[in-house]
């Protein structure tokens, strides 16, 4: 196993042992619902969320080529030919 | 107690002096002098204050309570920091804007009345626009006439704010808008809210920031970063606490900034995209109102304009090394700059709100206050924007510039001073998250409000959540590297459509010239043949000079020799005419 993933798998279980040796049920959590490892879940979930929209919303209308606005002028005054 | 001791005055006066001296007493002058600031506002007692009667206006150009106190102290901090990153730099121009700036900010901050404020918010705007057009990069000039425009654009809507407001109240003093309830002041209260919008770069007004930003210079982007965002956030505080609409603004910009971090290639342009995600959670403080919230916007403006100022450093250093900003060009580089890469780490752990670090005192306080307060979708969506946040400053931009492939970019020497002021940045985010207690101390505790951050729940949430997003980043680590392409903003609008309904209308005004003047040659060819010689009537009728019987052809012109009229006829008129003027004078004429 990778070390990286490994050592992703032993924080993830850690974290949700500390957490029931130190909270319990007692934690303050959204909505007043507590479910255990849920801040865990909520990373992992939000982090895959704001990747996979963004990348398909930059790839529908946001993102451009480098030189998109390389037509404008590049110092306020200059004038070039072909400009209207 | 006087002007002398404004830190801002302060700066203004070290600003005007560095432009007349040798490189080497202009870096010490401008070290010293913002270190100067920062004494002073620490020994600013509270209240005092410093008025002037100026063409029959009360201006209060100088009061001092907790929160311009601990608003002073950061912006001179910054000041010095910048000042250190700056000190090789060999600029008569770039520097003394800097400090013009950031005495404007604290101008801002420290001013009583309307006018005072809204004069240092203008020399702002100035002095930033002069940071920018310094900063040399192929984009700068034009980013930075963008800049000024929208600048320009807030200016003026506050300046008809604050005018409205003072012919409903005849009362220039800076105080809450709220209190009394919007009715009171209404337009007037809309109108310095969106002023004051654009600053704080609430979206869609924030396109500026990302815009301008990076095309300044590696040391100005440091100053650029830390005063006009937190002067606008300070007169939130100030004037908005409660106003419920910036809450929701502030989601929308928190993670707003994070999606188009995802897109963007360009380190210190994605740095900027978080400025505007992390200024969401201070106008999600505002907006909230509570005592734990309008101290959590304090206390995360406060850390942020310290990790910001670090994280932009360590790009900055990455950029001046090696000449490269784009995440697709570097990698690798930790092993050639071991010491930018611990210390943008320090900026990076504070930002995501790694507990012991600075941005974990504050930001953790924005979203309890969100909690508290009763708005769980807003803590849930604060938390979205906190992943965010790690996954970006904190993996991303870290793993695809100092780990990862090897760009086999050629890196230069970093002078000392950047690394020195990387260290004092660093070593204030890690001494705040661990002994918070200055901080706190410094905010104001109405209503009885306390707040651990240290308590095990929160430490162990936030440990997971870190956990989580990092785990998410290895999983999809194929998809988050940089894309060589450039992002729209809603700075589209006016560099596309703008544009060129501007070009349009331009071109049409000229067409539309072009076809008066061929009318106008058309009919003066039509009627110039009559014009051309009035005379000429008088040839038919027997009266011309030339005789009875002679002729002009149509057309002809004006002949002074044959058409003029004898001296002796102009005089008999003249004569004529002055007899009658004369007699009517005298009152002898009818």
């Amino acid at each position: 196993m990778n070390p990286v993933s490994a050592a992703c798998v032993i924080a993830s279980v850690v974290s949700v042992v500390l957490e029931f040796v130190f909270v319990g049920g007692h934690g303050h959590a959204p909505f007043g619902i507590h479910v255990p490892g849920f801040h865990l879940v909520y990373g992992f979930i939000g982090c895959a969320a704001i990747v996979l929209v963004s990348k398909a919303l930059g790839e529908m209308f946001l993102q451009k080529p480098e030189d998109f606005y390389s037509d404008e002028l590049s110092s306020p005054g200059q004038i070039r030919e072909g400009d209207h | 107690m006087g002007v002398t001791h404004h830190p801002g005055a302060l700066l203004l006066a070290t600003a005007f002096m560095l432009p007349f001296l040798p490189h080497a007493l202009r870096r010490l002058l401008q070290v010293f002098g913002s270190f100067l600031a920062i004494v002073a506002a620490f020994n600013l007692p509270y209240g005092r204050s410093f008025s002037e009667t100026f063409m029959g206006l009360h201006l209060v150009m100088f009061h001092v309570d907790w929160l311009s106190h601990v608003f002073g102290i950061i912006l001179a901090l910054a000041a010095f920091i910048g000042c250190v990153y700056a000190w090789h730099l060999d600029d008569r121009l770039e520097t003394p804007a800097c400090l013009v700036y950031a005495g404007g900010a604290l101008g801002v901050v420290y001013a009583g009345d309307w006018f005072t404020l809204l004069f240092c918010w203008e020399v702002m705007a100035l002095a930033s626009l002069v940071v920018v057009w310094r900063g040399g990069r192929p984009g700068s000039p034009s980013a930075g006439l963008r800049y000024v425009l929208v600048h320009a654009c807030g200016g003026l809507l506050f300046f008809t704010g604050i005018l409205i407001l003072y012919s409903q109240t005849f009362d220039l003093s800076v105080r809450s808008l709220v209190e009394n309830g919007t009715s009171g002041v209404g337009i007037a209260f809309w109108f310095i809210l969106l002023g004051v919008s654009i600053n704080a770069a609430i979206p869609p007004f924030h396109a500026w920031l990302p815009d301008a930003y990076p095309e300044a210079s590696v040391t100005g982007t440091i100053f650029l970063s830390a005063f006009t965002t937190k002067t606008a956030v300070y007169v939130l505080v100030r004037v908005f606490p409660g106003t419920e609409i910036l809450i929701w603004a502030g989601v929308v910009m928190a993670l707003y900034g994070v999606v188009f971090a995802v897109l963007e290639n360009d380190i210190r342009r994605l740095l900027a995209y978080h400025i505007v995600s992390q200024v969401g959670y201070m106008v999600v403080g505002v907006g909230i109102g509570t005592t734990l919230s309008l101290n959590g916007t304090v206390s995360h403006a406060f850390c942020h304009i310290l990790y910001k100022s670090l994280l932009l450093m360590g790009a900055g250093a990455v950029l001046y090394s090696t000449g490269r900003s784009k995440l697709t060009e570097l990698g690798g580089l930790g092993k050639r700059m071991p010491l930018v890469l611990l210390l943008y780490a320090v900026g990076a752990c504070s930002i995501s709100g790694v507990p012991l670090f600075n941005g974990f005192i504050s930001k953790s306080m924005v979203i309890s206050g969100a909690s508290q307060a009763g708005w769980p979708w807003v803590e849930i969506l604060l938390l979205l924007a906190s992943i965010g946040t790690f996954l970006h400053t904190g993996l991303k931009l870290l793993y695809f510039t100092f780990l990862g492939e090897d760009c086999g970019a050629e890196a230069r020497e970093i002078p000392q001073n950047m690394i020195i002021a990387m260290g004092i940045g660093a070593t204030y985010c890690t001494l705040l998250g661990i002994h918070p207690a200055w901080l706190y101390s410094r905010l104001d505790w109405a209503g009885g409000a306390v707040y651990h951050p240290f308590s095990p729940d929160r430490l162990i949430f936030s440990i997971q959540l870190l956990t989580g997003t990092a785990v998410g980043f290895w999983v999809l680590i194929s998809k988050l590297g940089g894309e060589a392409t450039v992002t729209i903003d809603t700075d589209w609008l006016y560099r596309r459509p703008l544009r060129w309904a501007v070009s349009w209308t331009v071109v049409r005004v000229a067409d539309a010239g072009l076809l008066i003047n061929m009318i106008s040659i058309v009919l003066k060819n039509a009627v110039w043949s009559h014009l051309a010689n009035p005379v000429r009537f008088l040839a038919p009728l027997g009266l011309h000079p030339g005789g009875s019987s002679y002729e002009v052809a149509p057309g002809e012109d004006f002949d002074s020799d044959r058409d003029r009229f004898p001296i002796a006829v102009n005089i008999l008129w003249m004569l004529a005419i002055a007899v009658v003027a004369l007699g009517y004078l005298m009152g002898v004429a009818p």
